[in-house]
């Protein structure tokens, strides 16, 4: 069927995961972290990270019992009611991420970009090219991906020496930030900034083997950790606390101290495309999930017609929210509400379904 | 096929539109403010004032007979209640669009720093057109007078003279570079208060006032801005000491010696030259020119609630003169001049803390060094630290090492002097 996702490897699904999982510290995070743990915020991608490698371990182990993507086995492990409401409730988490990161992209290229643009205009052009990119597939976005992935982890390695002059480790003691326990409950809640790793086992038809899914998915998770972890240490490091989490936009802040010499400064407006890039990137995969689910959940032989529609709907959605702040709030508050839910109850369900009925598939997980 | 051509095409097409032309602005269209002076006035009101750059008069000239310009840029002060609205009225004033991206220093007057600066200092760092790493300095007197009376010489650009004088700020270390971004982190982050460059209108160099030539040697450095004996055609403004602030109000000054050793504190003296007095023959002095030898060991406890601190400094250096002609070089005598030294950079250490002290303000920041001793965040903020920084005890070690003697191993009397 043309809604297939096509084949990939290793490096595809690792650049998906790390794009899905990385993208956001372009955006607000970093300071609400800080707002939460203090001094310590820092380790919270890390302790999210570990929690969510758990119940990835789960979905994969279910997986080893019941071959096939994650609507097959839902509909095999919890019928068909319970495969609709699983794939509906991931169609919906993918969609509103995709809304949420549209208008927070968009109103950021407003603010540091083209202050002087309209936000009817950005959106419609961001759109654009997020519907091409839906259009030629998700094989080809993987790919696409996994090329501009070093651009940006170089990008970042450039960054954070360049701000040496600025840091100043003391700006991250006390070590423990607001106080272990609200450390960890943070880095709990954190868990579902790496929900869109499941859409590795949603897409699942798209690698050969199980072992491509485990693979892809930790090194994604590892490596969008440990380098949010770097970066936002070297954040705290620079900004310390009360100033931390002040700024919206932390990235662009860092990259605005640069200042090696009178030729070497002003250098931020390189990084304005390279979190675009990662920023479109990131709208386009996660619409691309919620489409992909939908079609999957309705049978329907082809995508392409739906791209077009939901991408209107998309871009309605996300000029919901009535500024900036409130689109943030609205965020958190389903990540860590709704988001949150599925992080850990789904893989659960799913666990206590494929015990129950004791089924043991084979290895491969093509979809038959 | 050719439908993916048409598309091909299309987009590139519209690559070429996306590319960040809706925000265009021509060069010409564009007054780059380069400097904003803030100064109080009345109501309420502030004064401020903008040195805008001229581009067409920073080209080079064409050709013989050309007019010469009379500088390189205008200025222009505008009171209005806030620094947005003073922008504004400057875009009524001026036929091109105000634009503030590439502003290189902000001057408070001296009256407004004392009254307190947060509430002007909130735009700096949430505009998107103003950055972090705008140099701010504080003016004796006004910020206005401060900008008019500035006129540079040896840099052409103003700009220029900005930077390059925070450039070469750790040639002697009597003033110091700090920016906006270093300023709000001091006034809004618990551990530290912040300060500000210094400067001033020199009445003897501007030829206001004459020089009376009565300079005590000791005080060599201990200058605040417009103190500096000198007369000459340069550019009458004092770029020396720091203006000191507890909270965002200005509390007090440092001179240029108290701001060098705010850098030996922070590693930053990269050459200073210290006048000592001679040990054999007082009336002589030794000239040495030392620098941070290693990072000073800086160690702030809490006994019974009290703070401790504890400095460690090793400085290096070379000797640059002997008046005496006393043979310093040699073994035995070159330990006199280190131990005399350190006494020196000791006693000013303990002056500068104490003077800090006394003004409540930590200046150095050695209350971000107490963070260790805080579980957590929370109570590290909810502690009374400018209070505990004026009650804190202060043990000062100062080692200095002559590593070089200029280049003379030896000095000899001179022939059938006195």
């Amino acid at each position: 069927m043309s809604y297939e996702p096509g084949k990939m490897g290793i490096a595809e699904g690792m650049a998906l995961v790390f794009f899905t999982c990385f993208s956001s510290v372009f955006l607000t995070i970093w300071s609400m972290h800080i707002e939460g743990v203090g001094t310590a915020a820092w380790s919270v991608p890390i302790i999210g990270a570990l929690c969510f490698v758990v119940m990835f371990g789960i979905v994969l182990f279910v997986m080893d019992r019941v071959p096939g993507d994650l609507y097959s086995i839902a509909e095999k492990l919890l019928g068909k009611t319970g495969a609709v409401l699983i794939t509906l409730y991931f169609a919906m988490v993918f969609l509103s991420r995709a809304t949420f990161l549209l208008r927070q992209f968009c109103e950021n290229t407003l603010l540091t970009a083209l202050p002087d643009a309209e936000m009817s205009e950005v959106i419609g052009w961001y759109s654009l090219m997020i519907s091409v990119a839906i259009w030629i597939g998700i094989e080809a976005l993987a790919r696409t991906c996994f090329v501009s992935f070093p651009f940006g982890v170089v990008g970042l390695f450039i960054i954070m020496p360049m701000v040496y002059h600025k840091f100043d480790l003391y700006n991250l003691m006390p070590w423990l930030g607001n106080g272990l326990p609200g450390v960890l409950k943070t880095g709990f809640i954190s868990t579902s900034d790496y929900i869109y790793v499941f859409l590795l086992p949603i897409l699942a038809s798209a690698f050969s083997e199980r072992k491509i899914i485990r693979t892809a998915g930790l090194i994604g998770i590892g490596l969008a950790a440990l380098l949010r972890a770097v970066i936002f240490f070297v954040y705290i490091g620079v900004f310390s606390v009360t100033v931390g989490k002040e700024k919206i936009l932390p990235f662009f802040e860092i990259s605005r101290l640069i200042y090696i010499s009178r030729f070497l400064q002003r250098i931020e407006s390189f990084f304005i495309i390279v979190w675009a890039i990662y920023g479109m990137a990131t709208v386009a995969i996660n619409l691309y999930v919620a489409l992909y689910l939908l079609v999957r959940l309705f049978h329907l032989p082809t995508m392409r017609p739906l791209i077009v529609p939901m991408t209107v709907i998309m871009i309605q959605l996300a000029l919901l929210p009535s500024d900036i702040a409130t689109t943030i709030d609205l965020n958190t508050e389903v990540a860590e509400r709704a988001v949150n839910f599925g992080v850990f109850a789904i893989p659960v369900i799913l666990l206590v379904a494929a015990l129950v009925k004791g089924k043991r598939g084979g290895k491969r997980c093509i979809i038959k | 096929m050719y439908y993916k051509i048409i598309v091909l095409m299309i987009l590139l097409g519209l690559s070429t539109l996306t590319s960040g032309c809706t925000g265009a602005k021509e060069t010409d269209e564009i007054a780059f403010v380069i400097a904003m002076g803030i100064d109080k006035a009345d109501q309420n009101n502030l004064k401020v004032t903008y040195r805008i750059m001229i581009p067409r008069s920073t080209g080079g000239l064409q050709g013989p007979g050309q007019e010469v310009p009379e500088g390189p840029t205008v200025i222009q002060s505008i009171v209005a209640p806030n620094t947005a609205e003073a922008l504004n009225i400057l875009n009524s004033t001026i036929s091109r669009r105000p634009n503030l991206t590439h502003m290189k220093g902000l001057i408070i007057g001296e009256e407004l720093a004392r009254s307190g600066i947060s509430q002007v200092l909130v735009p700096f760092v949430r505009f998107r057109e103003y950055r972090g790493n705008i140099f701010i300095f504080v003016a004796k007197g006004t910020a206005e007078e401060l900008l008019i009376r500035n006129k540079p010489k040896l840099d052409y650009l103003p700009t220029r003279w900005i930077e390059t004088y925070m450039t070469t700020a750790n040639e002697s270390s009597y003033y110091t570079r700090i920016d906006v971004h270093d300023f709000y982190m001091r006034l809004k982050n618990p551990g530290g208060s912040p300060y500000a460059n210094y400067l001033g209108v020199n009445p003897t160099a501007a030829g206001t006032q004459p020089l009376d030539g009565k300079v005590s040697q000791q005080q060599a450095g201990a200058y605040l801005p417009g103190e500096i004996p000198r007369t000459g055609t340069d550019n009458p403004i004092d770029f020396i000491g720091a203006a000191v602030f507890s909270g965002d109000k200005m509390v007090g000054a440092l001179t240029g010696k108290q701001v060098r050793v705010l850098s030996i504190l922070q590693n930053k003296l990269a050459k200073g030259y210290f006048i000592l007095v001679d040990p054999l023959e007082p009336k002589s002095q030794i000239n040495l020119c030392l620098r941070n030898g290693a990072k000073p060991d800086i160690d702030v406890d809490l006994v019974d609630g009290r703070e401790i601190i504890k400095i460690d400094v090793f400085l290096e250096g070379e000797i640059v003169g002997i008046q005496s002609n006393i043979n310093y070089e040699k073994d035995g005598y070159r330990e006199m001049v280190e131990e005399g030294a350190s006494d020196l950079v000791t006693r000013e250490i303990r002056d500068f803390v104490g003077y800090t002290q006394e003004l409540g303000s930590d200046v150095f920041d050695f209350g971000k060094y107490l963070r260790r001793h805080f579980d957590t965040y929370g109570e590290f903020e909810q502690a009374d630290l400018p209070g505990m920084y004026k009650n804190a005890k202060v043990e000062v070690r100062v080692k200095t090492k002559i590593r070089r003697m200029g280049l003379m191993w030896r000095s000899s009397p001179a022939y059938n002097a006195e």
